[in-house]
C-alpha cells in the first residue's frame, strides 16, 4: 500500500522523470533489436529501420504504458486542464462569453438557493432546535394545523403532559416607547419566564426573566432586543438596571438579547413578562401562542397523541368552551414558512430553468466550436487517441469554464443577495426565529454553486463531446467542408438544444407574465374606498394596563378640533384597523330576534373602531342609515354599522337598519348594538382577498389602543404630515406618531409581497429571452456559415434572396416550434407552482401560454433575421471559390 | 499477440511472469524469452508489452532497475518479487484447472 501511495506520488508530482525513465526505455529497446538484427548481419541502418517498425508508433506505445500506469487518471485531468486553458486561451471572445453566461446563471441560482438557505434549510438558530415545538389549539374535527391558545389550558397541559421538558407562553403586544427621545411604537411580547431557556439563548448583556418576573414581585421589567438596544439607546453597556419609559410607565431593563435572537422574529423589539391578569384568564380567550421544548427521545408523533388526549380530556372538562377543541403540536421551523416557501420554490424552478437555458446555449456553442474542430480529433483519433480520451478533454474545457463562472458568478451573487434582501418585503423578511437580516453566502451555499458549476460544466459539455466526436476519422478527414455526417449530428444536437432552451424559456415568461397579469389585475381592484388626496398617520395611545378601561374617550373630538382646521385638510377622522395595512380582529356575533345559532355556528365578523366622518373622508358610500357622530357617546344607545357583505348573508332581502346585534355569543351578558347604516365593501386584508362581513364601532363606546388618523387634502396629502404631527401632539403629548404614508402609498405597499416575485421572474424571464435569442441566433448563423456553398449555388442556379430567407428562417424555427410545443406542454403540467403567487388569473391559463409563445415566436425570428439575410446576399462566387 | 492482446491479456501476464520466473531480464530479453517458450506461437510486440510490464510493477510483482546488457547497452531490467513469483503459483494453478475444464468440455460427447 505504502509503496503503491510513494508510485502514486511519483507519477503525479515527478512526471518529468517518469516521462524520462519511459523514454529512455523505449530507445534502449530500439537499439537492443537493432543489436540483435546487426549481430544478425544486417547493416545498421537497416537494422535501426526493422527496428523501428517492429517497435510501430513510439507514442502509441509510451501512451499505453501511461495509461495503464495509477495516477493516469489525475495526471489526464491535470493534461486536459492544462490543454483545455491554451484553447481557451486562443478563443477570448467565446471564452469571456461563456464565462459571462456561466456567472449571470450561477450568480441567480446562488442568491436564491442563498435564501432557500437562510429561509428554510439551515435548521433554526437554537441548540437542539429538532426538539422545539409549537403547541396549538386545534378544531378536534377540522382541517388545519391549529390557532391561538388560551392560558388555562396552556397551564393544564403544563402541569398534564410528560413529553415536554418545558413549556412557555407568550402574547404579540404592541408598545409605546417614551422618554429618551420622539415617542415610538414598538412590537413586542408578553413571554412566560421559560421561553429563553427553551431556546437556550443567553442574553447578551445582564440576565433573563425568572418565575419572580412572571409572578410580578420584581416590579416592571423589560428585556431588549439587540436592534432596540443599538438603535434608541446608542448600544449603553450600562443600560441594565436603568429605567426606561413603557406605556408611560418606568420599566428597568435586566437584559439584553443577542443579535441573532429573533423571537417571534427579528420584527419584535422588546419583551416583558406574562403577568397575567384575571381578563387572560378566560377560557375562551384565545390570544396567546406557546412553544415547547420536547424531552430527548420523545418523538413529534408521540408528543403529539399525547397533547391530543389532554386536549379531548380538556374538551370534556370545560364543555362550555372548549367543545369541539384539542390541542396540537408542530415543529417550530414549519410553522408560517407557507407563503415565503411557496415563493422561493417558485423562484427556485424559475432560476433552475434559467441555469439550464445558459447551459444550453453554451452547450449550442461548444457544438459550433467542436465542429470547427472536427479534423484535430479525427486526426487524433486516426492518430491512435482514444474516444474517452477526447470527450474528456471537451468536457474538461466546459467544466473550466463552469468553474470560472462560478467564482465570478459567486462574487455577483455576493451583491445580489443583498439587493433582493432590500428589496424583500418586510412581511416576508420576517420569517418565524429567524433572522434574515444578516444572511450572508455560508460555505455550503458556495458549495453549492461549485456543485452547480461543475454539473452545469458536465451537463453542457457531454453533448457536444458526443455531438462532435467521429463516428468513422476516415470520413472527417475526407469531408472537407463539413457537409458529412458528422457535421449533420452537431447540427441536429444544436437544433435539439435550441428547442429546450426555448421550451424552457416560454415557461419562465409564462411565469413572469402570470405575475404580471396577477400585478394588473389586482391594480384595477377597487379597494372600496378613494385612495387619492389621503394621508395617513398611526398614532399609538398610552395606554398603561393592556386591555384596560377606556382612558380617553374623548379622542376623536380631540382630533377633529385640533386637525380638522388646519388649512387644506378637507376632511378627518380615525380608525383602530386602515384597510389595506395588515391589522385585522375578528368578533363573533348574534342577530336579536334569530334562534341561537350554538357555539359551533356563530357568524363571524372583521371588527373595527372609528371615529365621526370616517367614511366621508374614506370616500366609502353609506347606502342607508347614518355615519357615526360625535352624539353617539358612551352613555348614548350603543350602535353598530355593518357592510354590504354581511347584510348579504345575514340581512337577505330584510332592511337590517334598526335591527339589533350583539357580540360574543347569544347568551352573553352585554348590550344589544342597533345598526345605524350600512356601508360598502372595503377591501381590507388584501386586494386579492374576498369581501368579509364587517362591524364598525363608534370608538367612543368602544375604544382601541392604536388608532390611524386619516385626513383628506385638498392639496398634497404629505404636505400636511407635518402640520397633522404637531397637531397631534397637543392631543396626546406621550403618544408615538408611525411615519405619514399616503393611501396611494398603502394600496401599492399592500401589493409588495407580489412586487418582489413579479421583479425576481421578469429578470429571469429576460435573462432566458435573451438566452434563448443568443442561442437561435447562433445556431443559424452557424448553418449559414456551413452551407455557404450551397447557398451560393442556389444563387447560382436562380433562387431569389426572398427565397432563400425564408428558406433559411423556416429551418431555424423549426427547433423553436419543437421548443414552444414542449415548453407550453411541461409548462402547463407544471403550473401549480404558482398556484398561490397569482390572482385572478388560473397558472394554466392558455391565452397567457399563446402570449408568450408569440413572444418568444417574435423574438426567435429576430433572431434569426440577420443571418437568414446573409444567406440570401451570399455572392455565389466567393461562395464557390471558397476552400 | 497482437489484435487478441486483450482477451489475453492475463495469458500474457501469466508468461511475463514465467518468463522472469528463472532470472531478470529487460523487455527485449522478455519477448524473445516468451516467444521461445512458447515456441514462436505468441510473438509480443512492445505496444502489449510495456503496458503490461508496467501494470505488472504497479501491482507489486515486478520490480526494475536500470542495467545493462549482454552486449554492454544499457537497459531497464525486471525481477519478479516475492508477491509475483506468489501470484506466479497461483496463476499457474489457475491456468490449469481452466484449461482442463476447456479442454474437457470440447473433448466431450454432445
Amino acid at each position: 500500500m505504502l509503496r503503491r501511495l510513494a508510485r502514486l506520488f511519483r507519477n503525479v508530482f515527478r512526471q518529468n522523470q517518469v516521462e524520462a525513465d519511459l523514454a529512455a526505455e523505449v530507445e534502449s529497446y530500439l537499439e537492443l533489436v537493432a543489436a540483435e538484427k546487426i549481430a544478425a548481419g544486417m547493416s545498421p541502418e537497416g537494422a535501426r529501420r526493422a527496428a523501428h517498425l517492429e517497435l510501430g508508433s513510439r507514442d502509441d506505445v509510451k501512451e499505453r504504458v501511461r495509461a495503464v500506469r495509477m495516477g493516469a487518471m489525475a495526471e489526464q485531468v491535470g493534461r486536459d486542464i492544462r490543454y483545455g486553458l491554451r484553447s481557451l486561451r486562443r478563443t477570448p471572445a467565446f471564452t469571456t462569453f461563456t464565462v459571462l453566461t456561466f456567472a449571470l446563471a450561477i450568480g441567480g441560482i446562488t442568491v436564491i438557493f442563498g435564501l432557500v438557505d437562510a429561509a428554510l434549510l439551515k435548521p433554526l438558530p437554537y441548540p437542539d432546535s429538532d426538539r422545539l415545538v409549537m403547541v396549538l389549539e386545534a378544531d378536534a374535527r377540522g382541517p388545519g394545523d391549529g390557532y391561538s391558545v388560551a392560558a388555562p389550558n396552556f397551564l393544564d397541559w403544563q402541569s398534564r403532559n410528560r413529553v415536554f421538558e418545558r413549556m412557555a407562553l407568550y402574547e404579540y403586544l404592541g408598545f409605546n416607547l417614551s422618554g429618551e427621545s420622539e415617542p415610538e411604537a414598538v412590537a413586542g411580547i408578553r413571554v412566560t419566564n421559560e421561553v429563553f431557556r427553551i431556546l437556550g439563548v443567553r442574553p447578551l448583556l445582564g440576565r433573563d426573566f425568572t418565575p419572580a418576573d412572571d409572578a410580578g414581585t420584581n416590579g416592571r421589567v423589560v428585556m431588549l432586543s439587540y436592534g432596540l438596544w443599538r438603535r434608541r439607546f446608542g448600544s449603553d453597556a450600562a443600560i441594565v438596571g436603568k429605567a426606561i419609559r413603557i406605556n408611560t410607565l418606568p420599566y428597568t431593563v435586566v437584559g439584553v438579547m443577542p443579535q441573532a435572537f429573533a423571537f417571534p422574529s427579528t420584527g419584535h423589539a422588546l419583551w416583558v413578562p406574562i403577568g397575567l391578569n384575571e381578563e387572560d384568564r378566560g377560557r375562551g380567550s384565545h390570544s396567546f401562542w406557546s412553544i415547547a421544548r420536547l424531552n430527548p427521545g420523545v418523538s413529534l408523533e408521540r408528543a403529539r397523541a399525547e397533547l391530543r388526549a389532554i386536549g379531548d380530556q380538556l374538551a370534556k372538562e370545560y364543555p362550555a368552551a372548549n367543545n369541539g377543541e384539542t390541542a396540537n403540536v408542530l415543529p417550530m421551523r414549519d410553522l408560517w414558512l407557507g407563503d415565503i416557501q411557496r415563493l422561493l420554490q417558485a423562484l427556485f424552478i424559475a432560476v433552475v430553468l434559467v441555469m439550464l437555458i445558459a447551459s444550453a446555449n453554451i452547450a449550442s456553442l461548444l457544438v459550433a466550436r467542436g465542429s470547427a474542430r472536427r479534423r484535430e480529433m479525427a486526426a487524433r483519433i486516426a492518430l491512435g487517441g482514444t474516444r474517452a480520451r477526447l470527450v474528456s478533454q471537451v468536457v474538461t474545457e466546459s467544466v473550466l469554464l463552469a468553474l470560472a463562472g462560478a467564482i465570478l458568478g459567486f462574487g455577483l451573487s455576493a451583491i445580489g443577495i443583498r439587493t433582493v434582501v432590500a428589496v424583500f418585503p418586510p412581511g416576508l423578511r420576517n420569517v418565524p426565529f429567524r433572522d434574515l437580516s444578516t444572511i450572508g453566502l455560508s460555505l455550503p451555499v458556495f458549495g453549492f454553486s461549485v456543485l452547480t458549476a461543475l454539473l452545469a460544466g458536465v451537463v453542457s459539455g457531454v453533448a457536444p463531446a458526443l455531438a462532435v466526436l467521429p463516428a468513422d476519422p476516415a470520413e472527417i478527414l475526407r469531408d472537407s467542408d463539413g457537409r458529412g455526417m458528422t457535421a449533420r449530428r452537431g447540427r441536429r444536437m444544436r437544433n435539439a438544444l435550441v428547442a429546450g432552451e426555448v421550451g424552457l424559456a416560454v415557461m419562465v415568461l409564462v411565469g413572469a407574465a402570470l405575475l404580471m397579469t396577477s400585478m394588473r389585475r389586482l391594480h384595477a381592484v377597487h379597494p372600496g374606498f378613494d385612495p387619492r388626496n389621503i394621508v395617513e398617520l398611526y398614532m399609538q395611545l398610552p395606554q398603561a394596563d393592556f386591555y384596560g378601561p377606556p382612558e380617553r374617550t374623548e379622542f376623536c373630538s380631540d382630533i377633529d378640533r385640533e386637525v380638522a382646521q388646519l388649512p387644506g385638510v378637507v376632511a378627518v377622522s380615525a380608525v383602530s384597523h386602515l384597510p389595506l395595512s395588515g391589522g385585522n380582529a375578528n368578533r363573533s356575533f348574534v342577530v336579536e330576534g334569530e334562534p341561537d345559532p350554538g357555539l359551533d355556528h356563530l357568524p363571524i365578523a372583521n371588527y373595527g373602531v372609528a371615529c365621526p366622518h370616517y367614511f366621508r373622508t374614506m370616500v366609502i358610500p353609506v347606502r342607508e342609515g347614518r355615519e357615526f357622530a360625535s352624539a353617539d357617546r358612551v352613555d348614548a344607545p350603543p350602535v353598530v354599522i355593518i357592510n354590504e357583505t354581511l347584510r348579504a348573508r345575514y340581512f337577505p332581502h330584510q332592511d337590517p337598519v334598526g335591527r339589533r346585534l350583539r357580540l360574543g355569543r347569544y347568551d352573553t351578558p352585554s348590550p344589544w348594538f342597533t345598526i345605524i347604516a350600512v356601508v360598502g365593501d372595503v377591501r381590507h386584508t388584501g386586494l386579492q382577498d374576498d369581501n368579509l362581513p364587517y362591524l364598525y364601532r363608534p370608538y367612543s363606546q368602544s375604544v382601541w389602543p392604536g388608532m390611524t388618523i386619516v385626513a383628506r387634502a385638498s392639496t398634497d396629502p404629505l404636505s400636511l404630515a407635518a402640520p397633522i404631527r404637531k397637531a397631534l401632539a397637543r392631543v396626546e403629548a406621550e403618544a408615538p406618531v408611525g411615519a405619514p404614508r399616503t393611501m396611494e402609498q398603502v394600496v401599492e405597499e399592500s401589493l409588495g409581497h407580489l412586487r418582489f416575485p413579479v421583479l425576481l421572474f421578469t429578470a429571469f424571464a429576460a435573462m432566458a429571452v435573451v438566452l434563448a435569442a443568443v442561442g437561435i441566433f447562433g445556431v443559424a448563423s452557424q448553418s449559414v456559415i456551413q452551407r455557404t456553398r450551397e447557398l451560393g449555388i442556389r444563387r447560382a442556379l436562380g433562387a431569389r434572396e426572398s427565397t432563400l430567407t425564408v428558406m433559411v428562417i423556416a429551418q431555424a424555427m423549426t427547433p423553436v416550434f419543437w421548443g414552444l410545443a414542449a415548453g407550453v406542454v411541461a409548462g402547463l403540467s407544471g403550473a401549480k407552482v404558482m398556484r398561490g403567487l397569482v390572482y385572478g388569473i388560473e397558472p394554466t391559463n392558455l391565452p397567457t401560454f399563446g402570449l408568450a409563445s408569440v413572444a418568444l415566436a417574435i423574438v426567435a425570428l429576430v433572431a434569426c433575421f440577420v443571418p437568414a439575410r446573409k444567406a440570401a446576399h451570399v455572392d455565389p462566387i466567393i461562395a464557390l471559390r471558397e476552400d | 499477440m497482437t489484435e487478441r492482446s486483450e482477451l489475453l491479456q492475463g495469458t500474457l501476464d501469466l508468461l511475463i511472469l514465467k518468463a522472469l520466473s528463472l532470472q531478470p531480464n529487460h523487455g527485449l530479453g522478455i519477448a524473445r524469452r516468451v516467444g521461445q517458450m512458447t515456441q514462436g506461437t505468441f510473438e509480443v510486440k512492445p505496444g502489449s508489452l510495456f503496458p503490461a510490464l508496467h501494470r505488472l510493477e504497479e501491482q507489486g510483482w515486478l520490480d526494475s532497475k536500470w542495467g545493462v546488457s549482454e552486449n554492454n547497452r544499457r537497459a531497464k531490467y525486471y525481477r519478479l518479487t516475492k508477491t509475483g513469483l506468489g501470484q506466479l503459483r497461483t496463476e499457474t494453478e489457475h491456468w490449469w484447472r481452466i484449461s482442463l475444464a476447456i479442454n474437457r468440455s470440447l473433448e466431450a460427447v454432445i
